[in-house]
């Protein structure tokens, strides 16, 4: 439930946090927010705990939103897969008003996976994650040779860079030419 | 025997069964992906297909016949955003870094903007032997006459090559790396063998630097003057702060010689010197250091309790003075450190206690025209007297 409901005069949502002064005032009750995913599986989340994502808390502390309005607009994020936003959602609750480890160990090991929780991690702006998945990244590039590197990570050499640019110049070459015929036939 | 592999290869299912072997021996997937690839060839699938298969059988979702074709386009290190290849990159350090440059060449662009940072880099050279350390990795080469042992991480190989050739095959690569930051850099030559004045032959690390690069502090020790110029001048000026110059006490080296690295913009914009006991400057020598925040050097032997007082004057006229040491030999009873109080206070200092030798006076001075004052103070420690001055607010 929102502070605004409670009739409190903070404007901020209640923080679950062991700060002193809250420890020694009145229980606020905690305030949720909803996020959905691609596959709109909607998360309901504390105001604390989202607070690890520096977008989400931009969002949510500018709207004051009773818990029904909460509720009712869920916070879309169509870019980010439904399992990817619930590996987000759980490590968000799990360090909730926690000071976060130095290191994370329980990042997934598929580079997919992992690859797809960057990219989600540095959209949302949670900067302690994103230190760990990249931290985890490197993990997976160390000891490797260039050739181990390129297999994992799926790199181009050089030279198929090189054929790859030169196969899309000559089709953009040919589909320019298209064009041009096209607008050609157009004008007659 | 040899169909084995084909016949696995021809398979769909035997091969992901091969796959499922693999999970079950919980190795690391890479290791996996390895033997995986030696027992039925490396052409039988492709890394991202095995890694597909292997977390979907570590998850215990073990139907061979799941349908792929709708599964998004795996994605490549290329598809990753440069801010956030930057800070994967950052996490590795610049021997791990070596082998992702050499991947692409957008990925070496992207590595090479990205300092390599050293913490230290010590190097020492014996005509035994020739030893580094490159934060905490030991490397060491021995020398055998013609040939050479090479050791790193415990393992040591032998080579028919020049110990010294040897060691700079892998130590010039490091200082070619581009941007290359050094925090602390040790270069000291350790040569006890010193026939008449003349130190022995010995090939020095004159190839070792090409390219100019960072360095915070650096101990060049050993080395001749000559020697001690070449290694600065590939040192960025203004950024390097602190040099430490030793000769390994068996030099002679003259303070002439001396002039040149004065000269050098790397000495002129450092903010700390140390230099060894082995060169003694004059009193008029200390102008040299008017730019220092901190010095340490000697002084030429016996100098007069009048230039101990000049010293003071000159050094209160440097703006950005902290501290410094400087000491000298004497090679009399003792030192009159009486006389020094005298001039210093302008008073006449009682005839010595015999019981209480006077070996120590300090002295607070005020900087002319300034409401801050220098501390003075001077000890005598047996044919040696140290001079310490402290700026105070």
């Amino acid at each position: 439930m929102s502070s605004t409901e409670q009739g409190t005069s903070s404007a901020a949502p209640a923080e679950p946090t062991t700060a002193p002064e809250s420890a020694a005032a009145p229980e606020v009750p905690e305030s949720f927010y909803y996020v959905h995913g691609k596959d709109k599986v909607v998360h309901k989340v504390s105001a604390g705990a989202l607070q690890h994502s520096a977008l989400i808390h931009g969002m949510i502390s500018n709207l004051g939103y009773t818990e029904e309005q909460a509720k009712a607009n869920p916070f879309p994020f169509e870019n980010i897969d439904g399992d990817i936003l619930q590996m987000v959602v759980d490590w968000c609750n799990q360090h909730k008003g926690k000071p976060t480890p130095p290191e994370d160990t329980n990042l997934p090991k598929q580079k997919e996976k992992l690859f797809d929780l960057v990219l989600a991690v540095n959209y949302l702006e949670i900067k302690e994650l994103l230190t760990y998945c990249c931290k985890q990244v490197a993990m997976m590039v160390k000891g490797k040779s260039p050739e181990e590197i390129r297999e994992i990570w799926m790199i181009p050499t050089d030279a198929e860079d090189e054929a790859a640019e030169k196969e899309a110049k000559k089709r953009a070459g040919k589909e320019a030419a298209g064009e041009t015929a096209a607008a050609a036939g157009d004008a007659k | 025997m040899e169909n084995i592999p084909e016949f696995l290869k021809n398979n769909d299912h035997y091969l992901k069964s091969c796959i499922l072997y693999e999970v079950a021996l919980k190795k690391p997937i890479f290791d996996s992906y390895r033997s995986f690839c030696d027992a039925v060839g490396h052409d039988a699938m492709e890394y991202r297909d095995f890694e597909f298969w292997y977390y979907r059988f570590s998850q215990g979702e073990l139907d061979l016949d799941y349908d792929r074709s709708m599964d998004p386009v795996p994605k490549t290190l290329m598809d990753m955003p440069v801010n956030l290849m930057r800070k994967i990159t950052e996490n590795l350090n610049p021997f791990e870094r070596s082998s992702l440059r050499s991947t692409n060449r957008s990925i070496k662009d992207l590595t090479d903007s990205l300092p390599s940072v050293f913490e230290r880099i010590n190097i020492t050279t014996r005509a035994e032997k020739m030893e580094w350390d490159l934060n905490d990795m030991r490397f060491e080469c021995n020398n055998y006459g013609t040939s050479c042992s090479f050791s790193k991480s415990k393992v040591t190989k032998n080579y028919e090559e020049c110990y010294m050739k040897k060691s700079l095959e892998y130590l010039t690569p490091v200082f070619k790396m581009p941007n290359l930051h050094v925090n602390s850099l040790c270069l000291y030559k350790d040569e006890k063998d010193v026939l008449f004045g003349q130190r022995r032959k010995m090939t020095d690390l004159d190839d070792l630097l090409s390219i100019p690069f960072h360095v915070k502090e650096v101990d060049i020790d050993g080395y001749d003057v000559k020697r001690v110029i070449h290694f600065l001048s590939y040192m960025t000026p203004g950024h390097l702060e602190s040099i430490y110059i030793g000769f390994n006490r068996c030099l002679n080296i003259e303070r002439e010689n001396f002039e040149a690295i004065f000269e050098t913009d790397q000495f002129k914009q450092a903010k700390e010197v140390n230099i060894d006991i082995d060169v003694k400057f004059s009193v008029e020598d200390l102008v040299n250091f008017s730019h220092l925040k901190r010095f340490n050097c000697s002084l030429e032997s016996d100098i007069e309790p009048e230039d101990i007082l000049r010293i003071l004057d000159i050094v209160s006229t440097f703006e950005e003075f902290e501290s410094c040491q400087m000491s000298f030999n004497y090679h009399m009873h003792r030192y009159p450190i009486e006389d020094v109080a005298e001039k210093m206070l302008n008073v006449e200092i009682p005839e010595e206690n015999p019981e209480e030798p006077f070996n120590m006076f300090t002295h607070r001075f005020q900087i002319p025209q300034s409401n801050k004052h220098l501390h003075f103070a001077i000890e005598d420690e047996g044919h040696r007297c140290f001079i310490n001055i402290n700026k105070i607010q």
